[in-house]
């Protein structure tokens, strides 16, 4: 049988057009399915948005759903581009970056790290082990601290990264609190962290002239969040979104810095406690009010962190204080700036006849200043916290107790230092204010002292009769003293003295309070 | 015979003539003389170039029918999205990863292609009779084979040189923005710290692309102090910082097999001649110090006697040395505590003493194991000045062992010499601190850090101008400096001393960085001569600086990377040649999705069975029963003995199947070297010795197979 020239023409049309069809067909599936799988994915953000009752005003939740579509479109194409490969290219990522990480070769480390942020945008607990091995582990392999700074805040730029995808999540926002809480603020190298912070928080030229998404392009420094008089950038406190309707207690207004705007000015630029104090606030109001749950941290972490991260902070300020009016004056660092009561006895007696720097006595006055505001306020905290968690109450009341201790000493040195460059009455309003306060402050570490560094039987034989160690506060001032001697001439009978070591930083407290107070006079 | 013929592949590793090399020759004969047997004699004089040429243009053109080559641009466009995720840790890393997602995208677009074309090709001419077409024709079995490879390396040809034209196109591009952003950097000082200046620099002036070869030194040394070029005798610094170790040779037949033996056979007798001289007063590092980079090093564990201990002040102690044994991978074999009944050896301060220890018999069957039945038993003993505040000399020749004499307490009856690795490297090795990453050097003050010594000898250096770049990747760790308010870099001076003439280059001070990179130009006309040390000093006292032989490259051409980028691509297109063969062998008797999986199978075999590892070695079948905690005596030896010959055939298999690690081409020209002209020999040699006997079968069972009536 033979065919037809014409038919077989005209059956190879047909079947070149059926195949045609179906691959048009095939086509819209595809293209359709794209177009579902984005409405559906944009509807699940918005119904986890609603889930973890976020503010739901009208401002508020576009702004946050669009920041979450927008911020995450590179892993949302990523993914779809990979398909069925995300997982086993992730496992990749995953162990060569850890094996590299242990062999200490860093070279396209992070980009690894940036594959599997892409890649496992959903998971908080991956962003918050890469934002601590960034911080933590990577960083402690540099060797120069500029290198190991930059590495930090490399670590800063991945949580906000995430951020930007997650806004409003506590699980990113707590990492950003502890990159600049425990690293920046309180590793070995703080010094050196905390000054370059508080120099690029302040209005400056930035050094980066690189654009961001430039292939060499790293951070190398904080953006500047002041102006030249050392106020916020309205940037970084204007709020974004209004109260959700119904919503009557704190909220989280969409702007960077809303809980430090009390604060300012900062003319010497910000502590990093100051910005992580700032996170962890956001985090305690996403606990609190929206019942935002950490991954791994407790509520009762959770909502303690802002109060322990002010008192860190005051303390930041008071220590800034110290640096400056021994500068100013000058006299000796402490050899070991670690240890606190290192801190108390160099400035005790200023030299006399010596004016001291004005600009170091300015900045020591600033930070004594702020050293007592936060002081205050971190009181306050604890205060609101402690109904809360009361199981934590005696640890508490003893933070709070040394904070109102803190907070007169500032005071205290604030004014003594102020009448150093005043003359007359002014000078003996000051001086008769600064005596007030470390009357206060004396008599805080002697209550201090006899309520948490002695035990019950030593109470019983040096209080009056009736009283222990819980109503020390009940206590004249000025019997404080003499008591607190009764105890030091007990403790010295002791064979074994348990909190010798402890009771010298408020004994540091004591003295040069006491010192300080025979000067003014 | 057969379990000895499977015993005789599974000793044979890679391309190396004395482990097994001539098995694939044997395989590639026997595949040649089947071949001939089975009808190659009769076709071979039948065999017509144009002919082939004709089938390979068949499978060419219709490759290009099927839009093959349209795949490229796809994966352009995903090279330069990926390349727009990455994070480099600077310019010169920028370039290297895209340089790695260029080469693996070509890599895999053409080996998938290959893969896919050949396997389906054969199949489905065969099941939509167009073979009938071919076969019908005068032409042979041979030349549809040869043709069918050629056609598809042609077709993976054209996607190389089409990929190749974008890499190279691409890199350019970037590599060009980069440079003259740097460039305006520097100019500006536009966020460029202290540390990276120079490798900016170096960056801005010799460009981000490059394909470096580098001069070998003969040696790296560890010395307290550069020794001068007529110095006989050499020092280290104590306190178990440094040591020296010499390299000996004995046949295992001259070693006891077990311990019982060993008692009735002659000591190991060391001797030696040191002297010792107190150190100059060094920055002490304190031992309270918390690392503040992430330690590096491997615990090294000295005993001290009592009233030595390691607190007590260096005068009030008297030198001592530690001699231990080491294998030749330098991994302690015999402890301290086995020699000199563990306690260190006594040395007095000042003029050379001659010190002659025995060891104990009990070691020699332990250096016997380090024996196989071709090669001698190679060990290092290494002598260890325990005692710090002194330094420790011998001369290169002043250590001698050898077979006590049981006439003569100081002699040997069989003496055995030194066996150092190279001809021309010295005979003892002064060596650094071990750590993790390589030996360590300590940093110290200007006047008396120790120093690293690179020797290079007899290298042909043009020296009448010009500079001589240097790069050096090295590991650092510090302690207890890092509390200070400012940035306090680790100091490291690289100085060129001529040994020809003796003089000394001006130090350079170079701040480096934990696995990164730093340059230095040092001056051509120091190393005139070709003998020459590099010679490297940390004066940031706390640091301790990470060297091994590999992570220096002192350049002695920067050769065009556009030739090195045409070499790997020549390397990739070798490859996809065998993947083709393979491809077309598989699909001679497989459907093609089964020929698929198979071709797959034998290129990845190899290797698979490489990454296996240790869990091959003799031994794993106990390891498995022990894991498995089998009780029974019978099911643990059948669990045992099986596992252990699957471990065997794994490896008799693997290693006639193809090493595709010789065809790895990214590491080289990602990391900006020149690729040798062995890498493209070496997978030729694998091309030749697999695919060529692979070609034949698959002719052999085409030339049997019915495809058309």
């Amino acid at each position: 049988m033979t065919t037809h020239p014409a038919e077989t023409v005209q059956t190879d049309d047909l079947v070149r057009a059926r195949t045609s069809r179906a691959r048009i067909g095939i086509i819209t599936v595809m293209v359709v399915s794209i177009v579902v799988a984005g409405i559906m994915r944009d509807w699940a953000v918005r119904q986890r948005i609603a889930a973890t009752a976020l503010p739901g005003g009208g401002v508020a939740s576009k702004s946050a759903a669009a920041r979450t579509s927008l911020g995450s479109m590179d892993s949302f194409a990523l993914a779809l581009l990979l398909g069925g490969l995300r997982g086993p290219l992730v496992m990749f990522l995953w162990s060569t970056s850890e094996s590299q990480k242990a062999d200490k070769n860093l070279e396209d480390f992070d980009t690894k790290v940036e594959w599997i942020r892409l890649l496992q945008p959903e998971f908080d607990t991956v962003h918050i082990f890469q934002v601590w091995n960034k911080a933590y582990n990577i960083s402690v392999q540099m060797a120069s601290l500029a290198n190991k700074y930059t590495t930090i805040l490399d670590a800063i730029e991945y949580a906000r990264n995430v951020g930007a995808g997650r806004p409003d999540n506590i699980n990113i926002i707590v990492e950003m609190a502890k990159v600049y809480s425990d690293k920046l603020g309180n590793s070995a190298e703080k010094n050196y962290y905390k000054s370059r912070v508080r120099a690029e928080t302040m209005a400056h030229v930035p050094r980066q002239r690189l654009k961001r998404d430039d292939p060499a392009w790293r951070p190398i420094e904080l953006d500047a969040v002041l102006d030249a008089q050392g106020n916020l950038l309205s940037s970084v406190i204007t709020p974004t979104r209004s109260a959700p309707a119904g919503h009557n207690g704190p909220f989280n207004d969409g702007s960077e810095f809303q809980y430090l705007k009390k604060y300012q000015p900062f003319p010497y630029g910000l502590s990093p406690m100051a910005i992580a104090f700032n996170y962890y606030k956001q985090a305690q109001v996403l606990q609190r009010e929206f019942k935002q749950k950490h991954a791994q941290l407790s509520d009762l972490v959770i909502d303690s962190r802002p109060a322990l991260t002010l008192k860190l902070w005051a303390e930041d300020e008071a220590e800034r204080g110290r640096r400056n009016e021994l500068i100013a004056f000058g006299l000796p660092l402490p050899v070991d700036q670690t240890i606190k009561p290192a801190w108390e006895e160099p400035s005790i007696t200023l030299p006399t006849g010596v004016t001291g720097n004005p600009d170091r006595i300015t900045e020591a006055l600033d930070a004594y200043r702020l050293a007592a505001i936060v002081a205050d306020d971190s009181v306050a905290e604890y205060e609101t916290h402690l109904p809360l968690f009361p199981n934590n109450a005696s640890n508490t009341e003893s933070i709070i107790d040394s904070l109102v201790a803190l907070k007169d000493m500032a005071l205290g040195d604030h004014d003594f230092l102020l009448a150093q460059s005043k003359t007359g009455q002014e000078r003996a309003d000051l001086m008769a204010s600064a005596i007030k306060h470390y009357r206060a402050t004396a008599d805080q570490n002697y209550r201090i002292l006899l309520r948490y560094y002695m035990d019950d039987v030593m109470a019983s034989k040096i209080l009056p009769a009736g009283m222990n160690r819980t109503s020390i506060k009940e206590i004249p001032a000025d019997q404080l003293a003499g008591i607190y001697a009764a105890a030091r001439a007990e403790i010295g009978k002791m064979q074994y003295d348990s909190y010798a070591e402890d009771r010298q930083e408020y004994e540091a407290y004591i003295r040069r309070a006491e010192m300080r107070i025979a000067q003014a006079k | 015979m057969f379990t000895q013929f499977v015993n005789l592949l599974a000793q044979s590793e890679g391309y190396d003539p004395s482990n097994g090399y001539f098995v694939r020759y044997i395989v590639a004969i026997v595949a040649l003389l089947v071949a001939v047997v089975f009808g190659l004699w009769k076709d071979l004089p039948r065999f017509s170039i144009t002919r082939t040429w004709a089938v390979s243009n068949v499978s060419f053109t219709e490759a290009i029918r099927k839009r093959v080559l349209w795949v490229t641009p796809l994966a352009i466009v995903a090279v330069i999205v990926v390349s727009q995720f990455q994070k480099p840790v600077d310019e010169l890393d920028a370039i290297r990863q895209t340089t790695k997602f260029c080469l693996f995208a070509t890599g895999m677009l053409v080996t998938l292609t290959a893969i896919l074309l050949a396997c389906t090709n054969l199949p489905k001419e065969i099941e939509n009779r167009v073979i009938f077409t071919i076969v019908t024709k005068p032409t042979t079995r041979l030349e549809i084979i040869m043709g069918k490879v050629i056609g598809f390396a042609r077709v993976s040809a054209a996607i190389l040189l089409i990929m190749g034209v974008f890499t190279y196109s691409y890199l350019h591009l970037r590599s060009w923005t980069m440079q003259r952003e740097i460039k305006q950097r520097l100019a500006n000082d536009d966020g460029v710290e202290p540390g990276i200046r120079p490798t900016l620099e170096y960056y801005a002036d010799g460009g981000l692309l490059s394909a470096k070869q580098f001069f070998t030194p003969v040696d790296l040394n560890f010395y307290s102090r550069i020794p001068q070029s007529d110095d006989a005798v050499k020092w280290t610094s104590g306190a178990s910082e440094q040591s020296i170790a010499v390299p000996f040779e004995i046949p295992s037949d001259m070693l006891p097999a077990d311990p019982e033996e060993a008692k009735q056979h002659p000591p190991l007798r060391l001797g030696f001649l040191i002297e010792v001289r107190r150190t100059s007063e060094s920055a002490t590092e304190d031992a309270t110090a918390v690392p503040t980079t992430t330690p590096a090093t491997r615990p090294v564990r000295i005993p001290y006697l009592p009233g030595m201990e390691p607190d007590a002040p260096p005068d009030a102690r008297q030198p001592s040395i530690v001699v231990e044994i080491y294998d030749r991978d330098f991994f302690t074999i015999v402890t301290p505590q086995e020699i000199n009944s563990g306690r260190p050896v006594d040395v007095q301060l000042g003029d050379r003493q001659l010190v002659v220890l025995d060891l104990p018999t009990a070691i020699l069957p332990t250096l016997r194991k380090l024996a196989a039945p071709d090669r001698p038993a190679r060990f290092h003993v290494n002598i260890r000045g325990a005692v710090p505040g002194y330094e420790y000399g011998v001369a290169s020749d002043g250590i001698a062992l050898g077979f006590a004499n049981p006439n003569d307490p100081m002699g040997f009856s069989v003496p055995i010499p030194p066996a150092p690795a190279k001809a021309d490297a010295q005979v003892a090795i002064f060596r650094g601190r071990p750590g993790t990453h390589g030996q360590q050097l300590r940093g110290d003050k200007p006047d008396v850090a120790p120093v690293a010594v690179y020797r290079f000898r007899n290298q042909q250096i043009d020296s009448t101008e010009g500079n001589v770049p240097v790069e050096l990747r090295a590991y650092l760790e510090r302690s207890g400096v890092d509390d200070a308010d400012a940035e306090k870099l680790t100091d490291l001076h690289v100085e060129v001393v001529n040994r020809t003439d003796n003089t000394r280059s001006v130090p350079i001070l170079l701040h480096p960085e934990n696995g990164r990179t730093i340059y230095a130009n040092l001056p051509a006309k120091a190393m005139a001569g070709g003998n020459f040390d590099l010679v490297f000093t940390v004066t940031s006292p706390g640091s301790w600086l990470t060297f091994t032989m590999n992570n220096l490259g002192l350049v002695q051409a920067d050769r065009s990377f556009g030739l090195n980028l045409l070499k790997s691509l020549l390397i990739l297109w070798l490859l996809t040649i065998l993947v083709v063969t393979i491809a077309v062998f598989c699909s001679t008797f497989l459907s093609w999705p089964i020929a698929v999986v198979l071709t797959v199978l034998i290129l990845l075999g190899h290797w698979g069975v490489v990454q296996l590892g240790d869990a091959l070695t003799p031994g794993i079948g106990r390891q498995i029963v022990n894991d498995f905690r089998v009780q029974d005596a019978a099911q643990s030896e059948v669990l045992s003995r099986s596992v252990e010959s699957l471990a065997r055939a794994l490896q008799a298999i693997s290693s006639v199947l193809p090493d595709i690690n010789q065809f790895a081409v990214t590491e080289d020209i990602e990391r900006g070297v020149w690729i040798p002209g062995f890498a493209i020999y070496n997978a030729l040699f694998v091309l030749v010795m697999f695919g060529l006997p692979l070609m034949l079968s698959a002719y052999v069972i085409f030339r049997y197979k019915e495809v058309a009536p």
